[in-house]
């Protein structure tokens, strides 16, 4: 159940950061101002991504550690169990960035958000949460197949925002 | 100094404002015969799927939703691949139709993948002996259901037509990365749910008039999708063209105020004046 609970809430503190992030974006002339001007929308959104990863890495060290204690959890696997944060934690900050973007500016942006981030999340969160059982498809490593998996998924979501995001600031 | 006035007649243009031309009106001769023809399949596939065909050696009676729940289940994977390539086309050709083209298919799409799910959850009750079950290809059908009904509740909550589309087309190309993970769900994960129908691997295999029903229902469920398409891409046209020129003629009404205030002719004539007059007590 530990893994389940941990990944809910990290997913739960992506969307307040995400929305957050983007609804800071969305005041006016922000994306117009000196700094932002001069650098590529890919940039930002990379960077933007990797902010939320990198408060999300935070959070999960913590959530990880308390969760240790409080339930108990084995530490064991660690090498593996830090590959799925890491991978999964990019593929969550990467579509949260997107997703928060499109929905930024729009009626009801706050259910809007969730709403688009968990359909496509649930693939992300099945398998961080069962990166120990792992496929059927390769039984020998099938923890590291999961973490390629996410890695995978994380980097198509990477690439899309990536590409992206100069029509969605163009357009916006 | 004068100024070019945009007509009513550029409705619905490009987004680099290019006049587009489009429909007039919801139907046509060529909807109607396409119309009559997926009516008198639905009829035949329905005396063949329930009547004609033998029963399967190994589910008896219980394998005749295949002639529904697989064309369906089709129909709505191509719609949406459908979607995916309007998105891709309006961010690079930025042209209304590929933007339409993409919102209808996402619509029907999600009509289809509906149907899939229910009836599904009906040939699930009569085999597995349960509505639902969380099993890889359930449960990532559902996924994929929630994600277009995601875009379709984006493009509802955008006004401004051109960052609709715009964002509308970066989420459908992210939504198309989960049909080959629903495709290939059966494989990559432990399921309930049978392989591939077509091209599978599946023992017994289909062969005769049991084959033969089950491309007559693609057929007729492939003619269904493409009818509503038609449909839905004409209303979303037209929709968008009364958006567009309503908003034209706001303009044009703005702009002949402006002009008229300007030539000093304003006075007793345009909303502006008459609220003046109302409020000159004498």
């Amino acid at each position: 159940m530990s893994p389940g609970l941990f990944w809910v809430t990290v997913t739960f503190a992506a969307v307040l950061s995400v929305t957050r992030s983007a609804a800071l974006e969305s005041e006016p002339g922000v994306n117009d101002a000196p700094g932002c001007r001069a650098w590529r929308p890919a940039a930002l959104f990379l960077g933007k991504a990797l902010a939320v990863a990198a408060q999300l890495l935070a959070l999960e060290v913590v959530l990880a550690l308390t969760m240790a204690v409080l339930y108990r959890t084995p530490l064991s696997g660690l090498a593996l169990g830090l590959a799925t944060m890491v991978t999964a934690t990019a593929g969550i900050a990467a579509v949260g960035t997107l997703l928060a973007a499109l929905a930024s500016s729009t009626r009801g942006r706050e259910s809007l958000v969730p709403l688009l981030m968990l359909p496509v999340l649930a693939p992300v969160l099945i398998g961080a949460t069962r990166h120990r059982r792992g496929a059927r498809w390769l039984r020998r490593n099938r923890g590291l197949a999961l973490v390629a998996l996410l890695g995978v998924f994380a980097l198509s979501y990477l690439m899309l925002g990536a590409l992206a995001y100069r029509p969605l600031m163009e357009d916006s | 100094m004068t100024t070019t006035q945009p007509s009513t007649a550029d409705r619905a243009t490009s987004a680099d404002g290019r006049p587009a031309t489009g429909p007039t009106g919801t139907g046509s001769t060529a909807t109607l015969v396409l119309g009559v023809i997926v009516l008198l399949g639905g009829a035949l596939l329905a005396v063949l799927g329930l009547a004609l065909t033998k029963p399967d050696v190994q589910l008896g009676e219980r394998m005749r939703p295949i002639y529904v729940h697989v064309p369906t289940v089709s129909a709505a994977y191509l719609l949406f691949v459908l979607n995916a390539v309007g998105s891709a086309m309006w961010l690079w050709r930025k042209s209304r139709f590929w933007d339409q083209l993409a919102a209808a298919a996402a619509e029907v799409g999600l009509v289809f993948l509906g149907l899939t799910l229910l009836t599904g959850a009906f040939w699930g009750r009569i085999t597995w002996g349960v509505y639902w079950d969380w099993d890889a290809r359930l449960t990532s059908t559902l996924v994929m259901f929630l994600a277009y009904l995601g875009y379709v509740a984006l493009r509802g909550s955008i006004l401004d037509p051109t960052t609709r589309a715009t964002r509308a087309a970066v989420l459908g190309l992210g939504s198309a990365l989960l049909i080959p993970l629903v495709h290939k769900s059966v494989d990559w994960w432990r399921s309930y749910h049978q392989g591939s129908t077509l091209f599978g691997e599946l023992d017994p295999s289909m062969g005769g008039l049991q084959l033969f029903t089950l491309f007559l229902g693609l057929t007729v469920g492939m003619a269904l999708a493409g009818w509503l398409l038609i449909h839905r891409f004409r209303v979303g046209w037209l929709t968008l063209q009364v958006e567009e020129g309503g908003l034209t003629e706001a303009i044009d009404a703005r702009r002949a105020e402006a002009a008229r205030a300007s030539d000093g002719t304003s006075v007793g004539a345009g909303p502006a004046a008459s609220v003046r007059s109302d409020e000159d007590p004498s």
